[in-house]
């Protein structure tokens, strides 16, 4: 662990959590622009957190221990989460636990226990919500796993930062990685069209650390998109102040775009509504199956 | 040296225990659970010393045996039996328990034919509480004629079998009669109807059943059919594999009770190690050693770790329908606040049954993802093929389990009550509660030290692969290459951690208030009548509800509903996007192959 990882692992942590406050202001504000509509102000979000952060918290009663506990595990996951997933610079100090099975297994924690805290709040909406999100969450599953998987045949690891290292210096992205970053891309964009259980059950401060997450979650999803689809620009370990800055430029401008394409396709999935989730999701495994079967049968021409 | 003296004292266990289950109806039956748990403790300690020491020995001209394989499946059967029967303290145990507990451990303590179908006849007339069933009859003889065709190459013991090991069809046949044996045994057919009876018997079948199963399996399978089986031997493990996960995934989705959905679970899981078999088998076939002791170090740490959490649901299970007078999901709920402590035990066994990070079963589970994403490394076309579909299975799997554990601990423990006896649940008993806290400490220390586990599997793996670890565990984490970078649950529990502490702070110091209890707001709603007291129940979800609006199936090409972007750009749909990539797919399939051998 050198000095230079956990600087870049300070950094990282600093940059996330203002891109994250940063798209959560800008997503709605573009939508609103596309929609031909003046839109909130960018910085909306920070201002309602601000507020929340002030207020009292309500809970049902008879609700357990888990509920007013959940929106802070929640975001406690999703931030774990966030320090695995490289933004600008490879070789962070977190480099080597950044598997991607722990990556997928915590955001899928994450979502586990908003879903108990749903069914813990007794009511029956929340439990729609649940059920909405803990099926949107097992059938995203394996769709993120067949994307790993073909990462694992790419590269032979599952390490997040190993495998994008090789992206980086050897492996040109063929057809296969297209194939699964589309899986990928399928699985991002329905988990960010889709509201999160349970968000109407949480007031004061729980509330902001709920949105915070979903917020945080984002960034975290666009940023994987990125390293697996975009590697270029990335700081190598060991890089200078130079590369630093290029990567950090280059993070902010593929963020820039997967952002302004969810923004895009974000809204007329919702309006699509339920019954749009499973098809896509559907076709997410397809594809990445695709993606492995695509793999199997070049390597077989070797 | 240690092997010399621990099996006569193991021997010694089993024949206490046996005679405990026969004398049983003339005993006081308070005394049976820690006598028991007493005697499962000794052979617990006694399988430590065995599998930290290495070693074998031999007893009764080598009818019953112990080697490093025999001493790591010692510890299942003996986690089991203290965990159930520690439970149990001070209350009424089923008669046959001390005979269950004493049969899996003579299943693995056998060292020859006659024995080891003694002790699988014992097992499964056991787990029925003495009651056998047809199902049970016929894997019996299964595997009796599986171990009696191999026993047609040199002798009856072990040693024998190994000498001369079957080969052509006599290998082929052994592998079908273990395979078709052992599935009804363990609940791994599709006919058998899982049963559990925490209802009935309280004894811990589907706890035990996928780690002896498996045991039969590695020992038949991968010791006595020697060291050359040809590597197409791991397909149709994969292939059984892959089904039980699913089929025991589908009835854990569908059952109504506590039992019926822990005993999906254990089809499942077991499915998960026979998968990880499959791909030792493969491996050694293809004289992929690393890959072969890799997943047979995740089937092996998969074993225990599911024992140590499948005992922990069991526990809380358990506790929970004795203190709520029910085990039907239907008539519970709200349980948490009643018994906190079970709450927590349910919670701590539900992160590993659905294989989530921090937990034991997620580190078995990760070694047992990366021998399956290794394993296409071992062969051609049609076994990538099947490995991809076997991945896809265990994905599919593993996604749904988040769904089947919330049904067993979110409906059950959360939420509000769904009848009067379950609002007026008792707290569970000292012992259970002091059970329930051990195992969960046990499961906390298995998924936070998943490496030292693996460490006592390590002898294991050499006795089958012979192959030397490749330090793939020490107490940092488990990795699948000695400097690859793993999977190290301690980081990341630290990490989690710090962001805990430093919310925890910013709340300790006031900065953040305190949330307050307010009545549950029903959507303006009108009040539920008086006749109501836990509120209307049609307006909390249920567990049918919870499962209602799955779909059926998963992988179904439907067609896409109109999808618009929304500028003014012109439109574009995405109508029949999944047939279009098949339809791909198979196009690019065929190109490929055209163009060379495959």
């Amino acid at each position: 662990m050198s000095l230079a990882g956990i600087l870049a692992l300070l950094v990282h942590a600093v940059l996330m959590a203002g891109m994250a406050v940063l798209l959560a202001g800008v997503l709605p504000w573009a939508q609103a622009r596309l929609a031909g509509r003046v839109g909130p102000p960018v910085l909306q979000p920070l201002q309602d957190w601000r507020r929340l952060m002030r207020k009292q918290p309500v809970v049902s009663e008879g609700a357990s221990a888990l509920l007013p506990a959940a929106p802070t595990i929640q975001f406690a996951m999703v931030a774990a989460a966030a320090l695995l997933v490289p933004s600008f610079a490879l070789g962070m100090a977190t480099a080597p636990m950044s598997d991607l099975l722990v990556i997928a297994g915590l955001l899928g924690l994450a979502r586990f226990i908003m879903a108990l805290a749903a069914i813990d709040a007794g009511t029956a909406p929340a439990g729609l919500a649940a059920i909405r999100s803990i099926r949107l969450a097992a059938l995203a599953e394996p769709a993120l796993l067949l994307v790993i998987f073909t990462i694992a045949l790419l590269t032979s690891t599952t390490n997040l930062d190993a495998a994008v290292l090789s992206f980086r210096e050897a492996i040109v992205p063929g057809v296969p990685l297209l194939l699964a970053i589309a899986g990928l891309a399928s699985v991002v964009v329905a988990v960010e069209a889709e509201g999160d259980a349970a968000l109407t059950e949480f007031s004061g401060w729980h509330a902001a650390a709920a949105e915070a997450a979903v917020a945080l979650r984002r960034v975290v999803w666009l940023s994987l998109t990125a390293a697996l689809l975009l590697p270029g620009g990335l700081a190598l370990p060991g890089g200078g102040l130079v590369e630093w800055t290029v990567g950090l430029v280059a993070w902010v401008l593929k963020l820039g775009v997967l952002g302004l394409a969810c923004a895009l396709v974000g809204p007329s999935l919702r309006r699509a509504g339920q019954a749009a989730v499973g098809p896509l999701m559907g076709a997410a495994v397809l594809l990445g199956l695709l993606a492995v079967l695509f793999l199997f049968a070049a390597q077989g021409l070797t | 040296m240690v092997a010399l003296f621990a099996l006569p004292a193991l021997v010694g266990v089993v024949v206490v225990l046996g005679l405990l289950a026969v004398a049983a109806p003339l005993l006081p039956q308070r005394g049976i659970p820690p006598a028991t748990a007493g005697l499962s403790l000794l052979a617990l300690l006694l399988a430590l010393a065995l599998v930290a020491a290495g070693g074998q020995s031999q007893l009764l001209a080598g009818s019953l045996a112990i080697d490093p394989l025999g001493a790591v499946f010692l510890l299942p059967p003996a986690v089991a039996g203290l965990a159930v029967a520690g439970g149990l303290l001070g209350r009424a145990a089923p008669a046959a328990l001390p005979g269950f507990v004493a049969a899996s451990l003579l299943v693995v303590l056998a060292g020859d034919a006659r024995f080891a179908v003694l002790g699988v006849a014992l097992f499964a007339t056991a787990s029925s509480d003495w009651v056998v069933r047809p199902a049970a009859l016929a894997g019996i003889f299964l595997l009796a004629a599986a171990f009696a065709t191999l026993s047609l190459g040199g002798g009856q013991s072990f040693a024998a079998m190994r000498a001369v090991p079957p080969d052509g069809w006599r290998a082929t046949l052994v592998l079908a009669l273990t395979l078709l044996g052992v599935a009804p045994l363990v609940g791994w057919a599709p006919w058998h109807r899982p049963f559990l009876a925490l209802d009935a018997t309280g004894l811990p079948l589907p706890v035990l059943s996928p780690a002896i199963g498996l045991y039969l399996c590695v020992r038949v399978l991968a010791d006595l059919c020697g060291p050359a089986t040809p590597g197409w031997w791991g397909l149709p493990l994969l292939l059984l594999g892959a089904g039980s996960a699913g089929a025991g995934l589908i009835a854990a989705l569908r059952a109504p009770t506590f039992g019926g959905i822990l005993a999906g679970l254990s089809v499942q899981h077991g499915g998960w190690m026979l998968s990880g078999l499959g791909v030792a088998a493969i491996a050694r076939g293809a004289d992929l050693l690393p890959l072969a002791t890799l997943a047979l170090g995740g089937t092996l740490l998969h074993a225990l770790n599911y024992t140590a959490f499948a005992s922990l649901a069991s526990l809380s299970t358990g506790a929970a329908a004795i203190g709520a007078g029910s085990q039907t999901l239907d008539r519970l709920g709200g349980l948490a606040g009643r018994m906190p402590v079970v709450a927590i035990g349910m919670l701590v066994a539900g992160l590993s049954l659905a294989f989530l990070p921090g937990s034991a079963g997620f580190a078995s589970g990760w070694m047992l993802l990366q021998a399956l994403f290794a394993a296409p490394r071992a062969g051609g076309l049609a076994l990538q093929l099947v490995v991809a579909a076997v991945v896809a299975a265990m994905a599919l799997s593993a996604g749904f389990a988040a769904i089947a554990v919330i049904r067993l601990g979110g409906v059950a423990f959360l939420g509000r009550p769904r009848s009067p006896r379950a609002a007026a649940a008792e707290d569970a008993s000292l012992a259970q509660r002091a059970g329930i806290i051990g195992m969960a400490v046990l499961c906390g220390l298995l998924g936070l030290f998943p490496g030292v586990a693996l460490r006592l599997c390590g002898m294991a793996q050499h006795w089958v692969t012979s192959a030397g670890l490749d330090g793939q565990g020490d107490w940092t984490g488990i990795r699948t290459q000695i400097d690859s970078p793993g999977y190290g649950p301690l980081g990341i529990v630290i990490m989690v951690g710090i962001v805990l502490a430093v919310i925890a702070m910013l709340s300790r110091t006031g900065r953040l208030p305190a949330a307050q209890p307010v009545p549950i707001w029903e959507d303006g709603f009108t009040a539920p009548p008086p006749w109501m007291p836990f509120g209307d129940p049609a307006t909390q979800l249920t567990p049918a509800t919870l499962t209602a609006t799955l779909p059926t199936r998963p992988l179904r090409l439907p067609s896409m509903p109109r999808v618009r972007l929304e500028v003014t750009w012109p439109s574009v749909t995405l109508r029949h996007a999944p047939v279009v990539v098949l339809i791909l797919a198979v196009l690019l399939l065929l190109l490929v192959a055209g163009f060379g051998p495959v």
